[in-house]
């Protein structure tokens, strides 16, 4: 059973593949392979790979790929305050939400980004998040349903 | 007693996001985490380029690492000298050998792609010379692997994004070291590193 909070981005089914076929995915995500609390890379067909945190009885899936410069999420860390941490430059996003929550970069380079010229400016960040693929569970396997961007 | 050598190849990418890479710091203590996982700003001058940093690493609970002047010569050269184990009593080679390294990044205009020279100066005492073969294999392991990590890094970026874009680099909330200098040389208005014939 899927708990509350992964309901509000999921449903459960028995029986066959999901309807309308083209609104998921082709490959489905088998459950009974999961590691809990890891990362999981799973492909779901037409060059699309999503990452898969299995947290209490919901599932976190995000597009493999850091909205900050492109890093393999697959070889992200997940952290004891329920984040993840790219591997390339330690950014950390919530779990929860797929949001940038902290750049470790920020503190490690303070000196110098406090110095640096008219050329850096923090305040102009974009708000990075992770992109959030919703999924619909049937038996033991989450389909995960297309976003419209990728249609 | 010097000895010098170099190790050479070609990074396939333009010579804009080599050197990109090398100035992004912000990837050095996580994509090369397994070789440091602390860098500290302690001091920087820059009018001259320069910042003294240290580099450290946990080793059975102590704290060990090295300090080191680091210096960027625009467009593309990158000199690593005057380097001192940390903490300063620590048993280290740096005690009685001195090692300065530069990094040379040239255009290969036919390919847009980049050379990648460094070129080691080791002077070392002369009861360390039998071993300045097996010093350079180690250094070379060492550049070639980061080398590798960072390559890594370009092709997947160049996959999703293109082969020529630096943008993200160039983007003013994004830090990256010496970004004036970048900009002014590989930015928008820039001009080519190598003047067609």
């Amino acid at each position: 059973m899927l708990d509350a909070a992964a309901r509000a981005t999921s449903s459960q089914t028995t029986g066959g593949r999901p309807g309308p076929p083209d609104a998921f995915y082709p490959r489905p995500i088998d459950l009974s392979g999961l590691r809990p609390g890891a990362v999981n890379v799973r492909d779901l067909g037409e060059g699309v790979q999503v990452i898969v945190v299995p947290g209490g009885e919901q599932l976190h899936v995000f597009r493999e790929i850091c909205p900050h410069m492109g890093g393999p999420l697959g070889e992200a860390t997940v952290c004891k305050d329920a984040t993840l941490e790219c591997p390339w430059h330690g950014y950390r996003f919530s779990l929860e939400t797929g949001r940038l929550v902290d750049n470790p970069n920020a503190r490690i380079m303070a000196e110098l980004r406090r110095r640096a010229p008219d050329c850096f400016k923090p305040d102009k960040a974009p708000g990075y998040a992770l992109t959030p693929m919703t999924y619909q569970v049937v038996g033991d396997r989450a389909y995960v349903r297309r976003r419209r961007s990728d249609a | 007693m010097k000895h010098r050598f170099t190790v050479e190849y070609e990074i396939d990418c333009p010579v804009a996001i080599a050197v990109a890479v090398y100035l992004d710091a912000e990837h050095y203590v996580f994509l090369h985490k397994k070789y440091s996982d602390t860098y500290e700003v302690l001091s920087y001058e820059p009018e001259t380029c320069k910042i003294f940093i240290r580099e450290s690493w946990e080793l059975f609970g102590l704290r060990i690492g090295q300090t080191c002047m680091t210096e960027y010569v625009p467009p593309a050269e990158f000199l690593n000298y005057d380097i001192e184990p940390y903490p300063r009593w620590l048993p280290s080679v740096h005690h009685v050998m001195k090692t300065r390294t530069r990094v040379v990044y040239t255009e290969i205009p036919e390919r847009n792609s980049t050379w990648s020279r460094l070129e080691i100066d080791l002077d070392m005492p002369f009861w360390l010379w039998p071993l300045r073969r097996w010093i350079e294999r180690a250094i070379t392991r060492l550049k070639v692997e980061k080398d590798e990590q960072d390559i890594d890094m370009i092709r997947r970026r160049a996959a999703l994004f293109g082969r020529e874009n630096n943008s993200i680099y160039l983007a003013d909330h994004q830090f990256i070291l010496h970004k004036d200098h970048y900009l002014k040389h590989f930015g928008a208005n820039s001009k080519p590193l190598t003047q067609p014939a």
